[in-house]
């Protein structure tokens, strides 16, 4: 009979489960594992508080020792954290936010029951914990626990100052798994992004088709740097999007399967350019460029030593959208001509032949130039 | 003018692929008749066989007893066997997506009662079949899904940690067969 001060022993409200002969319990390890197994490990956390049996069992085995991920895209400012998620017949968000000294963790699943969405939503609150530590120790732990199967996009949105700490939880999580991680496109937007080379190096380097390493800071022009990306060994790698701080050239011969590329020419001089160009071009069938040129003696180098210059406006296939610095030049679209000056006006150029004459952009070069 | 009789698409496949039939008797003593492809996917019962020595000759003269195994599972097991028995060897997750289907003939196969389901679990560790343990297995734990853990507790018929230990209790006091 239930206590009549029951509020203080909810157990005793507790309704009975029916009297199997057979229950959960009963199963030897190994269905037990793979019970476990089947489910999602969002649930996992409700299996933990049926009983202490239960308890026990997911705490010794790790029923999820492989969790795969389709998509991943986190995104850290200073308050709080938000991951996207995206896993089998299901879609989340865990949202960590920093509340005065604790941190509260919203998390949001969305998944369809015979064709019916569904929707779930749990927020806890949890005291005297650094919202950046919490995330930390899950990020740790979802890493480490990604199975072999590939995951097909992780982007990371990071806030100033704290890519450090990011780069060195992935390094920890990463070079801790007996394999390397499979990831198919990677976006990064750091402003350090020489933080997240050895990350790089850690993945595994035949899965890549798309890489993008930014600074979040679009319009910031100021401290650059360059760094060595190694990419030889990454032999899927069909679009590449650096800033200017990462170039380097001879991996790039190794390229196959490059379509497109964003390149930032300010570290290098016009043959290395060039050279890129014709590789990338020619080697590799990429139809799509995007180039900028910082300083009109990078672009004036650049035209001097493209001695293949005529594709860029004759071949047809080519789509060629080229940023010209501020003050270097001016485009004449009714003549079907560019002019190159220290001092006009900032323009955009679509390359095609009915805009771009590059016959006149070699002619009106100075002639110690040509 | 004579008409041909009407044949059922399973004898014929039985007759032109394998007419080669097993018997197993449950612990219950229901028999049961299972073909030589169908009785291949449990590897305690094709080792049974094996071992055995049972022939095309002398497979149904020999029927084999399961003691472990009611009437009421192994007749869906070996309606599961038989439906399965020509399913090509599943490759291995390589994909970028890694996605688990449960036939909807599976699904029905598999809508008995949860208790029942938990002992045909057992039934089919015992006689290892892997794909029939993959399929109740996800059918266990997609009960799970957006449950909280009273609901779970219900489902799964897991008595409380109080009743457990009165449990143990009792059976700690009660005597023992010697006493």
């Amino acid at each position: 009979m239930p206590s009549i001060f029951s509020c203080l022993f909810p157990q005793l409200l507790r309704p009975k489960a029916p009297k199997y002969d057979t229950n959960l319990m009963d199963m030897p390890a190994d269905c037990m594992n793979i019970i476990l197994g089947h489910t999602w490990f969002e649930d996992i956390h409700s299996l933990r508080q049926v009983c202490h049996s239960l308890r026990t069992h997911i705490d010794t085995t790790n029923p999820h020792p492989g969790v795969q991920f389709m998509q991943l895209q986190i995104r850290i400012k200073e308050t709080w954290v938000l991951v996207n998620y995206m896993a089998e017949k299901r879609m989340g968000n865990i949202n960590y936010e920093m509340k005065g000294e604790d941190c509260e963790v919203t998390q949001r699943l969305l998944y369809l029951v015979n064709r019916k969405k569904r929707e779930r939503k749990v927020r806890k609150l949890i005291e005297n914990q650094n919202f950046l530590n919490v995330f930390f120790t899950d990020f740790e732990r979802l890493l480490k626990s990604h199975n072999q199967g590939i995951l097909g996009s992780l982007t990371l949105h990071i806030a100033p100052g704290l890519s450090p700490r990011i780069a060195q939880v992935m390094m920890r999580a990463l070079s801790a798994k007996p394999r390397p991680l499979r990831v198919r496109d990677i976006e990064i937007f750091t402003e350090t992004p020489e933080e997240f080379l050895p990350v790089l190096s850690q993945l595994d380097p035949r899965e890549v088709e798309s890489l993008t390493m930014k600074s979040g800071n679009s319009g910031d022009q100021g401290d650059k740097r360059t760094l060595n990306l190694n990419l030889e060994r990454w032999t899927k790698l069909g679009h590449l999007e650096i800033d200017p701080w990462i170039v380097d050239v001879p991996p790039m011969k190794t390229f196959r399967t490059m379509w497109a590329a964003t390149l930032h020419f300010e570290t290098l001089n016009g043959e290395q350019m060039a050279e890129v160009l014709e590789i990338i071009r020619s080697k590799h069938r990429c139809r799509h460029f995007d180039f900028t040129f910082q300083t009109f003696e990078n672009l004036e180098a650049f035209l001097n030593s493209l001695h293949t210059y005529f594709w860029l406006g004759r071949d047809g296939e080519v789509q060629c959208f080229m940023e010209f610095p501020k003050g270097q030049i001016t485009v004449d679209k009714g003549r079907n001509r560019i002019q190159l000056k220290r001092d006009v006006w900032d323009v955009k150029i679509t390359g095609d032949d009915d805009v771009i004459d590059w016959k006149e952009v070699h002619r009106i070069l100075p002639e110690e130039k040509k | 003018m004579s008409v041909e009789p009407e044949v059922p698409i399973v004898q014929v496949e039985e007759v032109r692929e394998n007419p080669v039939l097993y018997k197993i008797i449950s612990s219950d003593n229901h028999v049961f008749t299972i073909s030589e492809h169908a009785v291949k996917l449990s590897k305690t019962l094709w080792d049974l066989i094996t071992n055995l020595g049972l022939t095309a000759e002398n497979a149904l003269d020999n029927p084999i007893p399961v003691e472990n195994v009611n009437g009421k599972n192994m007749e869906t097991i070996v309606q599961f066997c038989e439906r399965h028995k020509y399913d090509e060897e599943e490759p291995e997750y390589t994909n970028y997506i890694r996605e688990f289907v449960l036939p909807e003939w599976d699904r029905q196969l598999l809508s008995i009662d949860n208790e029942e389901l938990f002992q045909l679990i057992l039934a089919t560790n015992y006689l290892d079949i892997q794909k029939l343990m993959d399929y109740c297995c996800r059918v266990i734990g997609d009960m799970a899904k957006d449950k909280t853990p009273e609901e779970l507790r219900i489902i799964y018929g897991i008595p409380t940690d109080a009743e457990d230990d009165a449990l143990e209790r009792s059976a700690s006091d009660s005597p023992g067969p010697s006493g």
